[in-house]
């Protein structure tokens, strides 16, 4: 797995595929992020994405999940 | 003896139609709640079916069973401590794989437990079959396929949940990797003496996932317990190279991925569906953002006419009733108080019934619908820029409708300095009652320019008193991460339930301290202390806020209800041509006053029920001086400038 390629889920664009490498949030962001099926290794999609960089919304394991900006910029993953 | 009477609970996490179950199951025959001394809403009800008495509780909607939460801590207890007679976990079938993360926690609980697949009708769109009993098999409960909101499937689950409540629990065989398998079975050894009310594999767990509740009840008995767990605990950081909590988490996580793909086909490729459509319109980067503004501007302009057409029916009904009571009772100092107490609570009423009833309804509606999920999601941006995230838009809306039900929203923030931000906030919405006051003043004698000019300031000082708490308020804000509900037709009867309990919960909150308020008014007048108050007032009234004396009686009654201002002003200037005898810039001073100077007293209520007296008691405090700093220098500045 080459270094480079690993990027913030914030700078994936609409319709984009990814697949999780790390979740590097905070303790109680990364277990409540765990419980909702993100953790390393899932692929995921991004739905869309706000104006602003704000918030996306992201589809895993066949849930959509709204994530706010300041959790998009600690979740590294590998684009597909 | 048959056991006739039974307790179920019912559990899962937001957005799987939980509640409309419940009311299902209870319909009129229920009861909300707060959890003793929390802020968080407790749904019970009583249902009878086949000869037994069953009580039903909906649990609050969680998204695990970690402590993270207060909700997720309270669900936890309740079912280890009042051990109901069976658990419904309710889960959303279009969502198996992330809600039997949920289930899998539940399990570990060690209760009688059914598991009901709700939405089950919207499968086959989604182009998604599920094996139930292959589900059943694996998960060693009952499960059972639900359509909520069309009670198909509803007396299943509590056909299968009643026999399962006489039957032996039957263990859970479901097993995480083998690395986490070795470390559970490592400290059931230790914990082998342990008399707890907790499974000892949920202990296990729990010590594995640094659970603090379950820490607690060895810190001081068994410390040794800790040490091996805390050993145990560093093995698997080691492992993984991330905390043991996360290790235990993505294990279930994974466990609930390899369940999932064993019972779900996807039947066809699925096609773009008409609310996949809506969520492209709603959810556009750009359109999204004008079809916000015209659902919630409509919504207020509908709301705002009707409301005030049934408001006018509902006062000259008091008028009437005014005349009755006096004829019949005479008018003493005690009928005139008796009254003042009658006429407050309909000036409650007038508020309940033509605003907020429908405005609860079409909220519900709107929530039901799956869009304040959307508007939370286009607004996070810009709560953010006030230390708050997007879910923060709900009470913030609901503000200008009414400050009350907007207080006792604040609950749906996840954090308590969330929530006091958000609470502080809302009282400064202009509510619909500031709004007549503004259209009546502002909007009639100088223009709709200069209202809308005033809105616009009072948006300024939201934003800058947001920013300010933000900064002021210790802790971190919290990040937004929540699931987004798809589109779906709104269940009537449970949104009809909902806002009827809510009503209550209004007028309950309410009544008191309006009625009250409104006879201390009512004896102050008679005791002629009106004009020592305005005497009193005086000093900020004219000479800091230059308005003519009078008006300081009418800002103690805008206490009560903020429209008197407006109604009582005809009264005491004698003419309804305000423009006579007031200048351009009273009005504005008088508009901009009324609209910070205080929360009315329900929304007091509200504060000190949500927040507590002395935080109540600090916001009014600072309301007022707001409202007389700002008032003081834009009129000073009015004067400067010569606008008018």
């Amino acid at each position: 797995m080459m270094k480079e390629n690993v990027i913030a889920l914030s700078t994936l664009e609409k319709n984009h595929e990814a697949i999780i490498v790390a979740v590097t949030a905070k303790h109680k962001a990364a277990k409540r992020l765990a419980d909702l099926g993100l953790i390393p290794n899932t692929t995921i999609k991004i739905l869309r994405k706000t104006l602003f960089c704000g918030p996306m919304e992201i589809l895993a394991r066949g849930s959509k999940l709204i994530l706010g900006k300041s959790v998009t910029t600690k979740i590294l993953v590998k684009k597909l | 003896m048959i056991q006739r009477k039974l307790n179920l609970a019912l559990v899962g996490s937001a957005n799987v139609g939980k509640s409309v179950i419940f009311n299902y199951l209870t319909g009129l025959h229920q009861h909300i709640g707060n959890w003793p001394g929390k802020t968080i809403e407790k749904a019970e009800g009583t249902l009878h079916y086949k000869g037994y008495t069953i009580d039903v509780l909906d649990l609050p909607g969680i998204c695990s069973l970690s402590t993270y939460s207060l909700e997720e801590l309270i669900t936890r207890e309740h079912i280890i401590s009042t051990k109901p007679d069976f658990i419904i976990n309710v889960i959303n079938a279009a969502n198996l794989e992330t809600n039997l993360i949920l289930t899998l926690q539940l399990l570990e609980l060690e209760k009688p437990m059914v598991l009901a697949l709700n939405m089950v009708d919207l499968l086959k769109k989604n182009g998604i079959s599920i094996g139930f009993e292959r589900l059943e098999t694996i998960l060693n409960i009952p499960v059972v396929p639900v359509a909520a909101i069309h009670g198909k499937g509803v007396t299943e689950v509590l056909d299968r949940g009643i026999s399962l409540a006489y039957q032996k629990t039957q263990s859970n065989t479901l097993k995480y990797g083998k690395e986490v398998e070795e470390r559970i079975e490592q400290l059931d050894q230790v914990l082998r003496n342990i008399e707890s009310v907790y499974p000892k594999r949920f202990i296990a767990i729990k010590l594995l996932e640094k659970d603090e509740v379950i820490e607690k009840l060895f810190k001081t008995t068994h410390q040794e317990i800790l040490e091996k767990a805390k050993s145990l605990n560093l093995e698997l950081e080691k492992i993984h190279g991330h905390s043991s909590a996360i290790v235990i988490a993505d294990e279930r996580c994974l466990l609930a991925s390899r369940i999932a793909k064993k019972v779900m086909t996807i039947t066809k490729p699925q096609k773009i569906s008409a609310g996949e459509i809506l969520d492209n319109l709603t959810g556009h980067k750009i359109l999204g953002y004008p079809i916000m503004a015209a659902i919630l501007g409509l919504t207020f302009f509908a709301l705002f006419k009707g409301g005030i057409y049934v408001s006018s029916l509902l006062d000259q009904f008091l008028t009437t009733l005014q005349v009755n009571f006096y004829n019949t009772f005479g008018n003493t100092l005690l009928s005139s108080l008796v009254f003042s107490g009658i006429s407050s609570f309909f000036a409650l009423l007038a508020l309940a019934l033509p605003f907020i009833l429908p405005f609860y309804f079409i909220l519900f509606v709107l929530e039901g619908l799956g869009y304040l999920a959307r508007v939370a999601y286009l607004m996070d941006h810009f709560m953010h820029k006030l230390g708050i995230h997007g879910k923060a838009c709900i009470p913030l809306i609901l503000g200008f409708g009414c400050n009350v039900p907007a207080c006792l929203s604040c609950r749906i923030m996840e954090t308590q300095r969330e929530r006091f931000i958000t609470g502080l906030l809302t009282v400064f919405v202009p509510c619909n009652a500031v709004t007549v006051i503004v259209a009546g003043l502002v909007g009639k004698f100088l223009g709709i320019r200069f209202a809308v000019g005033l809105y616009l300031f009072v948006f300024l000082i939201i934003f800058i008193i947001g920013k300010i708490a933000s900064i002021m308020t210790p802790g971190e804000p919290t990040e937004l991460i929540m699931e987004m509900p798809s589109y779906k037709l709104p269940d009537i009867k449970t949104i009809s339930l909902h806002t009827w309990f809510k009503l209550k919960e209004f007028i309950y909150v309410a009544s008191p301290i309006v009625i009250i308020s409104g006879i201390i008014i009512e004896g102050a007048a008679a005791a002629k202390l009106l004009n020592p108050i305005n005497n009193f007032l005086s000093p900020v009234t004219s000479q800091w806020l230059g308005l003519p004396p009078a008006i300081g009686i009418l800002l103690f009654f805008g206490i009560l209800r903020k429209e008197l201002i407006l109604v009582l002003l005809a009264s005491i200037l004698g003419t309804t041509n305000f423009a006579l005898v007031l200048t351009p810039i009273q009005i504005f001073i008088l508009a901009l006053v009324s609209m910070l100077y205080i929360p009315c007293a329900a929304t007091i209520a509200a504060l000190s029920k949500e927040f507590g007296w002395q935080k109540a008691l600090l916001i009014t405090l600072l309301k007022i001086s707001l409202a007389i700093a700002v008032g003081g220098l834009v009129l000073r500045l009015l004067n400067f400038v010569n606008l008018f």
